[in-house]
């Protein structure tokens, strides 16, 4: 960690290039999107990718650790070869489980039987899940080879090999969809090719300590440990990650039991995709506590700048959700009929929260986690997914018929649940750790940035 | 260099600030009355005399679902879903068959929204409402359910395939099709250009009330010789 006075340019310095390669990742959902609401069936083309892509979250998800592992045990000296090994094979595992839902009965027990779809999306989500099959083992590939990449301090590569996936999964979107009628599939194929794309590009980059470092953004990954802790540590912050991409799949099962299933997770899908890629700047607030702040006073500055930034992005989310505005908006960026457009103008206000919810669930999950109370992090993490499932199935009756925004509500409920939770953590366990002014040495970070 | 001084006031304010900001363009989004529709040049509910419209979903705007008549034509043009009848045209008896001859306009293909014929409606007007409908889409498949209230049971399979509905060709961009409900003793026969597709015992069917058409979302659909014949 830096000796250097904490100052306003530092924040800036240290976070933009967090922030914009957040945005990057999460522009992927508003693009496929985009691309998707102009199927000949958009409301059951994005329906059935949002069942899917749930689904496919929570298989890939724990992989992304991957990256966490990967840096840890190569800084500690371990070959890199049984590493990418034994990450692959599970990666080959979870993804012949998403070619079983494709094309086997358990495709009906996962999809139809636990969430509940039918019909339509179920035709849509399955054509999907198939297409998907491949990302566990490009996300395995990807995670372990970033992490090669992290621990020889060479971020860049995996900044471009973001941007590149970006562009592919857009170009693809656009050409399958002015070529096809669309569905569900187009998101799919998009995805994966993108996802591709960046694996390629980031298994080919060579590690060394040549290159500048600076942080990037990386999904679902948290700061390195020390080796020796590493299981007991991390155990938690998988939970975390894993629940995080379990919230959909909850959310979409107990929307796929709603009057008007189909619009209920199209609409809660695309308000999703837009408000989490306007919150995309407070993303990484995990990364400003972990290497920013030594101290309660470095504590206090960091949590304002986090603050201001976080609210004016929740201002901006706002802005969109202005109803003159998200006409204009949403309806040029979604080709997506007034029905449809009505369900997600209805939801999106209440998804303004969610930046200031978001970085402060970030925020303090990062102090903890510097601060070894990785524990308190998963216990936050099962309040909110308890909390979500709570009022998702508690609202069905009064708000069945608004699904989009009975999703966005039980999503708000979770995160402020948790918020609640990890400020109380915060005041009565964590702060004592931290002294008044003093910088200290960090505890468990080996270095500032996303993990290396 | 910016240094960073420690002056909470004036953040503390910043943030008030932006999230008070927030807060009120939220609510005002909340609370706008305004529904999210695309220009219309129509501004009121627009539908032949004597029809009535229930759509599927209140939050719906009924402007969007419009439906005009020469006397012959009914041409119906989706928005929302919902159902268009006229309150009068009733088949109070046990036997007869509903008909009509549905052409969807400009049909693209592998659309799947379906329209269709529904009988035995009642209470249209309010939550209680029940009706037994059949309805067919461009990918050449149809459906039969049965709404009683808020819920709406599937009588076929789901939509299940069935060569009788016609489908767009590369030739013709409107397709049509003549679909009909026969109520006979004890049993519904549904049929697409008078090729039977199902025959099932009326059991707990609403089979006596209002006739009428119902169209799903995003649709343009012209309705012909809509009539009930007493077997």
């Amino acid at each position: 960690m830096s000796n250097s006075p904490l100052t306003l340019r530092r924040f800036a310095r240290f976070y933009a290039p967090l922030a914009a390669t957040s945005l990057l990742l999460t522009a992927t959902n508003a693009l496929l999107t985009s691309a998707m609401s102009r199927s000949v069936n958009p409301a059951t083309a994005l329906a059935g990718f949002g069942v899917a892509f749930s689904f496919c979250g929570v298989l890939y998800s724990p992989l992304l650790v991957g990256q966490q592992v990967a840096a840890t045990k190569l800084l500690g000296g371990s070959r890199f070869g049984p590493i990418h090994r034994l990450w692959l094979q599970i990666g080959i595992v979870l993804s012949l489980v998403a070619v079983a839902v494709g094309f086997s009965p358990l495709g009906v027990v996962m999809f139809s039987d636990l969430m509940g779809v039918s019909g339509d999306i179920f035709d849509e989500a399955r054509a999907a899940i198939v297409l998907l099959a491949p990302v566990p083992i490009l996300t395995a590939l990807r995670a372990v080879h970033q992490g090669r990449l992290v621990a020889g301090h060479r971020t860049h590569p995996i900044a471009l090999a973001t941007g590149a996936r970006t562009a592919v999964l857009a170009l693809v979107a656009v050409t399958l969809t002015v070529l096809t009628p669309g569905g569900a599939w187009v998101g799919a194929a998009a995805f994966s090719l993108g996802l591709l794309v960046e694996t390629i590009l980031v298994t080919r980059a060579r590690a060394g300590t040549d290159g500048a470092y600076h942080p990037v953004a990386v999904e679902g990954v948290e700061p390195v440990v020390s080796e020796g802790r590493l299981l007991r540590f991390s155990t938690p912050l998988m939970l975390n990650v894993l629940l995080w991409w379990s919230t959909p799949v909850l959310i979409n099962s107990v929307l796929a039991r709603s009057p008007f299933p189909a619009e209920a997770i199209a609409a809660f899908f695309v308000v999703e995709a837009v408000a989490w890629f306007l919150a995309a700047p407070v993303g990484q607030y995990q990364f400003l506590s972990i290497g920013l702040v030594d101290c309660r006073h470095a504590h206090r500055a960091v949590q304002k700048w986090s603050l201001v930034l976080a609210a004016a992005v929740a201002l901006v989310v706002a802005i969109v959700a202005a109803p003159m505005v998200r006409q204009t908006v949403l309806g040029a960026v979604f080709g997506l009929d007034s029905g449809l457009l009505s369900d997600i103008g209805a939801a999106l206000p209440f998804a303004a929260a969610y930046p200031l919810l978001y970085g402060h669930r970030q925020y303090y999950q990062g102090l903890f986690t510097r601060c070894g109370r990785s524990d308190a992090v998963a216990w936050g993490a099962v309040l909110r997914i308890t909390t979500v499932l709570t009022v998702a199935v508690g609202g069905l009756g009064p708000l069945g018929y608004a699904g989009a925004t009975l999703g966005v509500i039980s999503a708000v409920a979770g995160l402020t649940v948790e918020g609640i939770f990890l400020e109380r953590v915060s005041h009565r366990q964590v702060m004592s750790r931290l002294p008044e002014s003093r910088p200290i040495r960090p505890e468990l970070l080996s270095t500032e940035g996303v993990s290396g | 260099m910016m240094r960073f001084k420690p002056n909470r006031w004036v953040a503390v304010r910043v943030v008030i600030g932006l999230m008070l900001l927030t807060a009120g363009l939220a609510t005002a989004s909340c609370g706008s009355s305004v529904p999210d529709r695309d220009p219309a040049p129509e501004t009121s509910l627009q539908l032949p005399d004597g029809y009535e419209l229930r759509l599927d979903r209140p939050n719906r705007n009924p402007v969007e679902f419009v439906a005009t008549s020469d006397g012959e034509v009914l041409r119906v043009h989706t928005g929302p879903a919902g159902i268009i009848y006229r309150p009068d045209q009733v088949a109070s008896s046990t036997t007869y068959t509903a008909r009509a001859r549905f052409t969807e306009i400009d049909a693209p293909r592998g659309h799947r929204e379906g329209f269709g014929l529904f009988i035995g409606g009642q209470d249209l007007e309010d939550g209680r409402q029940r009706y037994t409908y059949f309805l067919i889409r461009g990918d050449g498949r149809y459906l039969i359910k049965h709404r009683d209230g808020p819920s709406a049971l599937e009588v076929s399979d789901g939509w299940e395939l069935s060569a009788a509905v016609h489908i767009r060709s590369s030739e013709a961009r409107d397709v049509a099709n003549e679909l009909a409900i026969t109520v006979e003793r004890d049993r519904v026969r549904f049929s697409c250009n008078g090729e039977l597709v199902a025959d099932i015992p009326i059991g707990g069917l609403s089979i006596q009330g209002v006739v009428g058409v119902r169209v799903n979302h995003n649709l343009e659909v012209n309705i012909e010789d809509l009539q009930v014949e007493q077997i």
